[in-house]
């Protein structure tokens, strides 16, 4: 079982009146005795069979049966698993109901019923869920996640129903969702994504699914821990302004708050490899004490199997020492900086696809500018696809006539993504 | 492996550990932390936890050595935590001899690890050796050595309490005055490291009997740099000789001086003398409410007084009023 540890980084010296306390909170999980999975895993893997695959020629459809088959041989013996396959409806492929326990001759079923495949009919990404959710629920003491691959819009259910499907799913599962070419929308896997605590991104061409699907099985296969919970205690009056993961992407934690009792909330944060290290950025606004008071602003305490243990505590100290109190602190400050570039990013390109290309000039110019400051260079190639800098220091930057969706995707899908503090991409 | 989960700050420490060692506090005696009602929000049936912070508004409450009181009547003495640091890195101690008093103060030094350590077994190891000293009168030599050998005493003590792996390791000024009283005056004998200091106190006048081990005062002696240079300097305040692992000498500069009773002795760390730095500044504030001040009333004036003046670093006051006997 992994142990878990924390920093804090924080100036805790506010001023006489301050109440608003800013941390940056670095969880660590280090390896315990065992190394090798300890929880049990089950994995489903949700690929898209609507009609739209057979284009290219079929090299979608003959690309995703690949993928599938590498992420069924990726998986250690034991892994339990299941493989849907989405149109309108959803089919469970292999095995025909519940889950199979891998070992080389489920592998090999499973890849000869995945080869025979075919592609028809329409996208329902709401049905395909509750079908993963059917499967996942009969488990619930696993390490429990899913890919989600589509190639297309959910066209065939209406919005209300994919909201209420994803709803239904919290908790359940946890799901990276991964969109093929640049005719799916990343709004709707993003809400997805961020509901089941997975990833999103794109996959700009078929070649690209394999490497992909393999990727993402191995690193599945490091979680040891299933349903970790980040406990916030705060003080009576106090307010959890925001609770984000800022490291390795951005993801807003504060609507996905559980009450445990008054002071108290659990924030989910799914599984957890062995070793591996996510920053938070938390904002609470807490009662001002008077000048040379000391508070607690919150203690952080991770919760598993029921259990809670303290790892870390926010603190506030009032103080008339003004050297104090405007000190920045540098994490505090580079994270705010890495979601103002996701913003400027995301409020850039959306000006961008209105039309209205001055705004869009101004966001995606700071955002250039931000991810320079930072050392965000993934952030700044990709920007580079969408804009011609002409100074990355000022922000001064043209909007490319010609920009290919793929870039514009890529770079929106891609702009939550961090980097730490002086640790470079 | 088995850790200790210090309850003040909760880092993981070693299982022989006695200290944590990313906080400082001692892991014994946080475990048994009092619970009263909150001093700030005062709520009827809420508890304190075991690491000192309300449960309900947060407050952290305050710790025995924030606020240090010994009363002897003619003789006491007050350490503060002052208004600005978190902990109070001073400690000092008081005691009643055959024929006098021993007062001693210590000041961690803040740049160092835990220098609280260091501060509080010091005191508290030079006061017992002056408690266990033959109580007949000794002579001005042996008193020096008793000073000389309770200081390295107290660096033994400081040593046998740093952890091996502190790149700073704890350390604190010292300054002990012994006062043997003989009818009509009093032999004062006093032994001292960096810039806690001790005052004598008569006939309208202060007398600093100590003289900082500091960078300043070091220049002053050589007499190249202008004073208003000297103290411009960042290093001005920089102690010279202190106790702790990485002293080059712990053994202290010894003094004796014969003085007429009735006077006041003082001994005070530089959270109170930076606000009186000159000898009639300090006498001023000595005298402020009057001659016949009870010794715990005028140290606790004192330490009200810097912390008026902001407080900045922790305040420790000993006093002894010495009156002529027989």
């Amino acid at each position: 079982m992994a142990d878990f540890t924390a920093q804090v980084f924080q100036n805790e010296y506010l001023p006489a009146g301050g109440d608003t306390v800013d941390a940056v909170i670095t969880v660590n999980s280090a390896a315990g005795a065992e190394t090798s999975s300890s929880q049990g895993l089950l994995e489903i893997i949700i690929v898209d069979m609507s009609g739209s695959m057979n284009e290219d020629g079929g090299a979608k459809v003959r690309a995703a049966k690949a993928a599938t088959g590498v992420a069924v041989d990726t998986l250690d013996d034991g892994v339990e698993f299941a493989i849907i396959a989405g149109t309108d409806r959803a089919t469970q492929i292999y095995p025909r109901s519940g889950p199979a326990v891998a070992d080389a001759q489920t592998r090999g079923e499973a890849k000869q019923i995945v080869n025979r495949m075919r592609a028809d009919g329409g996208t329902a990404i709401g049905t395909w869920l509750r079908m993963a959710a059917g499967i996942f629920a009969s488990r619930p003491n696993l390490i429990r996640h899913s890919i989600l691959l589509t190639d297309g819009k959910n066209q065939h259910e209406s919005d209300q129903v994919l909201r209420g499907s994803i709803d239904a799913c919290v908790g359940l599962f946890q799901c990276d969702c991964r969109g093929l070419g640049v005719d799916w929308n990343v709004d709707e896997l993003r809400l997805i994504a961020t509901a089941l605590l997975g990833t999103v991104d794109i996959i700009p061409s078929p070649d690209e699914m394999e490497p992909e699907f393999e990727r993402i099985i191995t690193g599945v296969m490091k979680k040891q821990v299933a349903d970790v919970a980040l406990r916030l205690w705060s003080p009576k009056g106090a307010t959890v302004e925001f609770l984000k993961q800022v490291s390795p992407n951005i993801d807003d934690l504060t609507p996905k708050a559980i009450a445990v009792d008054a002071l108290t909330d659990d924030f989910p944060l799914g599984a957890w490899a062995g070793e591996e290290s996510r920053d938070y950025h938390l904002r609470v606004k807490i009662p001002a004490g008077n000048v040379g008071d000391e508070r607690l602003g919150a203690r952080v305490m991770l919760a598993l199997n029921g259990q809670a243990e303290p790892i870390a505590l926010v603190r506030a100290v009032w103080t008339n020492d003004e050297n104090l109190s405007t000190r920045i602190n540098r994490e505090v400050a580079h994270y705010t900086g890495q979601a103002e570039l996701a913003d400027a990013i995301h409020d850039g390109l959306a000006a961008r696809a209105a039309g209205d290309d001055d705004t869009a000039t101004m966001k995606l110019g700071r955002a250039v500018q931000l991810a320079h400051e930072t050392g965000n260079e993934d952030s700044v190639r990709l920007l580079q696809k969408v804009v011609d800098v002409d100074d990355p220091r000022t922000g001064t930057v043209r909007l490319r006539k010609q920009v290919a969706d793929v870039d514009a995707m890529a770079l929106d899908v891609r702009s939550t993504r961090t980097v730490r503090v002086g640790r470079g991409s | 492996m088995t850790t200790r989960t210090c309850s003040s700050c909760v880092a993981q420490n070693a299982a022989e550990a006695n200290w944590c060692e990313a906080c400082g506090a001692d892991l014994d005696a946080a475990a048994v932390a009092p619970r009263l009602p909150c001093v700030s929000c005062n709520a009827a049936g809420v508890e304190i936890t075991a690491d000192g912070w309300c449960q309900l508004c947060g407050t952290k409450q305050p710790v025995p050595e924030d606020h240090v009181v010994a009363d002897h009547g003619w003789f006491a003495i007050v350490s503060d935590r002052g208004r600005v640091h978190r902990t109070n890195e001073d400690a000092g101690a008081v005691a009643a001899r055959s024929s006098g008093v021993a007062l001693v103060v210590c000041d961690g030094v803040s740049s160092t690890d835990h220098s609280q350590h260091a501060s509080q077994s010091a005191s508290r190891t030079i006061i017992e050796i002056m408690q266990e000293a033959p109580a007949a009168a000794m002579n001005s030599a042996q008193v020096e050595k008793l000073l000389v050998d309770a200081a390295l005493a107290a660096q033994a003590e400081i040593i046998e309490v740093t952890s091996n792996s502190s790149s700073e390791p704890p350390s604190c000024t010292m300054v002990t005055v012994v006062a043997e009283i003989a009818g009509a005056h009093a032999d004062l004998r006093f032994g001292w490291l960096g810039d806690s200091r001790a005052y004598w106190l008569a006939n309208g006048t202060a007398t600093q009997l100590t003289r900082d081990h500091s960078w300043a005062t070091e220049q002053q002696d050589l007499g190249e740099l202008a004073h208003a240079v000297i103290d411009a300097d960042p290093r001005a305040h920089s102690i010279t000789r202190w106790l702790g692992a990485d002293s080059h000498d712990a053994t202290p500069e010894v003094q004796t001086m014969r003085v007429e009773l009735p006077g006041i002795l003082l001994v005070c760390s530089d959270g109170l003398w930076n606000y009186a730095p000159t000898e009639p500044e300090l006498h001023d504030i000595v005298y402020a409410a009057g001659p016949d001040e009870a010794a715990l009333a005028r140290a606790e004036r004192l330490v009200a007084f810097a912390n008026a003046q902001g407080g900045h670093d922790n305040i420790t006051v000993a006093i002894a009023d010495l009156e002529p006997q027989g």
